[in-house]
């Protein structure tokens, strides 16, 4: 990721909004260089030119006080040109905010500490009503440790958010748990993820290559993990990607509902926990996290907040994934989002939670 | 003006001794002190948690922490410095010791409420030293629904920095009183030094809005403890609100910090300069213009936060208009200068860097409140950047440029000038090594409030971090110096510097009632220079 761009000036600008949004930063970059060489010029001079040298006597020193023209030019001037970059800023916004009508949605959901991203590309089994759609995340690289930057950049075969070239891409950012934000800044744009809003930002690529997307709301442990890689792809080679992943999807499509052996089912589960960031709250060493920690939870009994007593089995366990504030245990905080899983992962993590029994 | 010189024997405010006999005074000047030892210590451990934060950002990778550690760094460096540092800082500490003295009285309006106030602080700063056992790792501006959620010490943290708004609510209170109904007979308004006007513009704005954050606060800690939903959307509560809340109060809080800087300016540059203040009214109008102005600005921290474009674009205009009076003021310190005879000791040097800096950090502040441009650099290292040079370049610059400059009135002693300007090039030097960096690395979009960043950010990074232990040994033997002084200082005479403000004509250090008798004021403080004829027609 070293060789993308020297971390010396503005990032590329890789997005059809980007020149807008540097004309209006070099405009206020080169007033500012102006404005620092004058007024720290004249501060310097003026330290030069009337310090006391040593063993000088005493002098005389003008008894200015006030000088009414000279003090209404400079709160004038500076005004003018402070309503200028206003002006530009403007202009700026106007753009990044002015969405085409012609763009693709795709949904991105912001959870500790990676990103999903929901393609409106699905296939659908009419028989059945079933329906998958292209999805991906941006890993939760070692969550035992914390994930850096640094391992995301050695990260062989990453999840790429892939988008087409010259096209109008419309994210609309949602959030699982707390606010992230999006930034992409290749693209210029950054947008919050805030949790129980749809916000939205838009784009349309320009420059082929791989960008990196950061958060920038700060969001707890590995905040500085939460990142991933933006590919711009050209249009056709971005088609063929889609129908590949279309057809393997359709794959999957035929083996819903087939049932599975639990060795299986244990495997999709253990990916599942972390994929899904379950092991942001919940640890599995006993440990107490923002949530109760799960290993050897299944077959336990479990005090609820309101006093009652249940013991842990599948029903309670589906419904706790699915509608966490159903029943909260005694002494954690009502905090859990409700998941955005299927009824296989559910079943498979359900499954990896029962081999956790002992 | 001089009228109070000693006739008989004084006695120093300085003579009682124990630690009961600080603690039980109600000396506006004592008061200042115990503030200001503990605020310095408070500098001392934020900044010590700043140089471990920059260890582990001195190269990529994880090297001597985990990222949990780090965020707990991040938030206890942010939170001390800002809430046990920096707001009562340079109004609690010379605000108490100087304002009175300044306006030519005995002491604050309510000295009892002075040492509750203190007291108050002190509570404050037990509080949060009680979650130190599982500090919270929140960033400093909580926001939830993250800081309703970890599994961290968030309560007590908050609790403390509401009872710390208190206390700066009741010294805010005390000196509005006081520089309405204390001034000595002929101190009109116009005649009051410009420290006293930059105080008062602060204390006006900690009485409005500290408030409204002690509220946000309180509803945070209600949100966690009984679960009542009103920042955490799974409750019913909206997040952003508590954004419009904390930020109501928290950009408001910067100037609460600037503005006391730069009154301090506006005291040491015509004693340096030999020279009147040049623009009295001006300066004095856009502190009260700044802090006016500084209520309707706060949602420039929202726009990319799902804040509305119309709003947002009223917002960066506003934002904007916060920057005439600053700039006037810069000019009307240069002007200060020109044709002076300008002497560089110490609390010259810090002044003059802290107007070299602060040009830099109200420049910087141009394209964060270019609305559009904004949007790229939020949340990166280029607000760390521009917020380091206004606060550190400016607030703690002119702290020890304060120190420096009544060192001799508070304590009676000399400090060693040599060492001290030495020392000074070490934290200019070291504070532009670490924080020009961070503009460059924020404009290439690192974020911040990162404990690990991507290789092409690591150069930038290592020369920030080397900046930051340069700055750290500067900081260091500068207050070192001060304190050897104490023993070994020369003893300093009342009026070492030539200054003509109130403080200056009495004894250093000064008496328990400050004048031996009130002085009527018939000038302004600032007639430097000019000749012996023209001072007497003036007079």
């Amino acid at each position: 990721m070293s060789d993308i761009y020297p971390a010396l000036v503005l990032p590329p600008s890789a997005s059809s909004s980007a020149p807008v949004v540097d004309f209006a930063f070099w405009l206020v970059m080169i007033i500012s260089i102006l404005a620092f060489l004058v007024v720290e010029g004249v501060l310097i001079y003026f330290v030069v030119r009337y310090r006391r040298r040593k063993n000088e006597a005493e002098r005389e020193t003008p008894h200015l006080t006030h000088n009414t023209t000279l003090e209404i030019i400079w709160t004038i001037v500076p005004s003018l040109i402070l309503l200028v970059l206003f002006y530009y800023g403007y202009v700026a916004i106007k753009e990044l905010r002015n969405f085409p009508q012609d763009s693709e949605v795709i949904r991105v959901v912001g959870q500790k500490w990676f990103w999903n991203f929901y393609y409106p590309y699905c296939v659908e089994d009419q028989a059945s009503g079933k329906k998958l759609c292209i999805s991906g995340n941006t890993e939760n690289i070692n969550p035992e440790k914390g994930s850096g930057q640094t391992q995301l950049a050695k990260q062989e075969n990453q999840f790429l958010f892939r988008i087409p070239k010259g096209r109008n891409i419309t994210l609309q950012i949602e959030s699982q748990d707390v606010i992230h934000s999006l930034y992409i800044p290749a693209f210029r744009v950054k947008q919050d993820a805030v949790p129980g809003l749809k916000t939205r930002l838009w784009f349309q690529a320009t420059e082929l290559g791989e960008f990196p997307i950061f958060c920038t709301e700060y969001c707890g442990k590995d905040h500085a993990g939460m990142a991933g890689k933006v590919l711009v792809m050209e249009p056709v080679a971005f088609e063929q990607w889609k129908e590949a992943e279309l057809a393997k999807l359709r794959e999957k499509l035929k083996t819903i509902g087939q049932v599975k052996d639990e060795a299986t089912l244990i495997a999709e589960g253990t990916r599942l926990f972390t994929a899904k960031g379950c092991n942001a709250c919940h640890g599995l060493q006993g440990n107490r996290l923002v949530g109760p920690p799960l290993n050897g939870i299944y077959g336990k009994q479990e005090e609820m907040q309101d006093g009652s007593k249940l013991t842990v089995d599948d029903a309670y366990l589906k419904e706790s994934i699915l509608k966490p504030m159903a029943k909260i245990v005694k002494g954690y905080p009502p905090a859990m989002p409700p998941q955005n899983v299927t009824e296989d992962e559910v079943e498979a993590l359900v499954a990896f939670l029962r081999s956790l029994k002992n | 003006m001089a009228h109070a010189v000693a006739e008989h024997a004084p006695v120093s405010y300085l003579e009682k001794k124990g630690i009961l006999s600080w603690l039980s005074s109600v000396d506006h000047k004592r008061i200042g002190i115990l503030y200001l030892i503990t605020t310095m210590s408070a500098f001392l451990v934020g900044g010590v948690f700043a140089l471990l934060m920059r260890a582990e950002l001195a190269r990529p990778g994880m090297q001597f922490m985990d990222p949990q550690t780090y965020n707990v760094l991040m938030t206890l460096h942010g939170s001390i410095m800002i809430f046990l540092f920096i707001v009562p800082g340079i109004v609690a500490t010379f605000g108490n010791f100087v304002l009175p003295i300044q306006i030519g009285a005995r002491d604050v309006a309510f000295p009892v409420l002075n040492r509750f106030s203190f007291q108050v602080y002190l509570a404050g700063l037990f509080i949060i030293a009680l979650g130190l056992a599982n500090p919270a790792d929140t960033g400093w501006t909580f926001y939830p629904p993250y800081s309703s959620t970890t599994d961290t010490n968030v309560i007590t943290l908050t609790l403390g920095a509401f009872v710390l708004g208190f206390s700066s609510i009741l010294t805010g209170i005390n000196f509005i009183v006081t520089v309405h109904k204390m001034r000595a007979p002929g101190m009109t308004w116009y005649r009051l030094p410009l420290f006293v006007w930059a105080i008062y513009s602060a204390s006006l704005i900690q009485v409005i809005a500290t408030p409204v954050v002690g509220i946000s606060l309180i509803l945070l800690v209600a949100e966690r403890v009984f679960g009542v939903g009103f920042f955490t959307p799974a409750l019913g509560g909206d997040p952003v609100l508590f954004q419009h809340f904390f930020w109501f109060y928290s950009h408001p809080v910067v100037y609460i910090m600037i503005l006391p800087a730069m009154g301090v300016v506006s005291e040491i540059l015509p004693v340096f300069s030999r020279k009147p203040i040049f623009g009295y009214k001006a300066i004095a109008w856009s502190s009260v213009a700044i802090a006016a102005v500084s209520f309707v600005v706060w949602a420039h921290h929202l726009f990319v936060s799902s804040l509305s474009t119309t709003a947002g674009i009223v917002f960066s205009f506003l934002t904007f208009t916060v920057a005439v009076p600053t700039a006037i003021k810069v000019f009307n310190w240069l002007a200060t200068l020109y044709k002076g005879q300008i002497e560089l000791k110490t609390p010259m040097l810090y002044s003059l860097a802290f107007i070299f800096l602060f040009i830099i950090g109200g420049l910087t502040g141009l394209p964060l409140a270019m609305i559009g441009v904004d949007v790229h650099l939020h949340d990166t290292y280029f607000v760390v950047g521009h917020f380091h040079y206004t606060i550190q370049g400016g607030t703690v610059l002119m702290m020890i440029a304060a120190l420096h400059y009544w060192w001799p009135k508070i304590t009676g002693r000399m400090y060693n000038e040599k060492v001290a300007a030495f020392m000074f090039w070490f934290v200019f030097i070291g504070f532009n090594l670490t924080f020009i960096p961070q503009f460059i690395l924020g404009i290439g979009g690192m974020p911040r409030r990162y404990a690990d960043y991507l290789p092409e950010f690591a150069p930038l990074h290592l020369i920030s971090s080397i900046g930051a232990y340069t700055l750290g040994i500067g900081y260091f033997v500068t207050i070192l110096n001060l304190l050897i002084s104490l023993k070994k200082g020369e003893k300093a005479p009342a009026n070492p510097w030539r200054a003509n403000t109130l403080e200056w004509q009495i004894e250093s250090p000064p008496t328990e009632h400050n004048f031996h008798e009130i002085p009527t004021i018939t000038s302004w403080p600032y007639d430097y220079g000019q000749k012996e004829e023209r001072k007497k027609e003036s007079l």
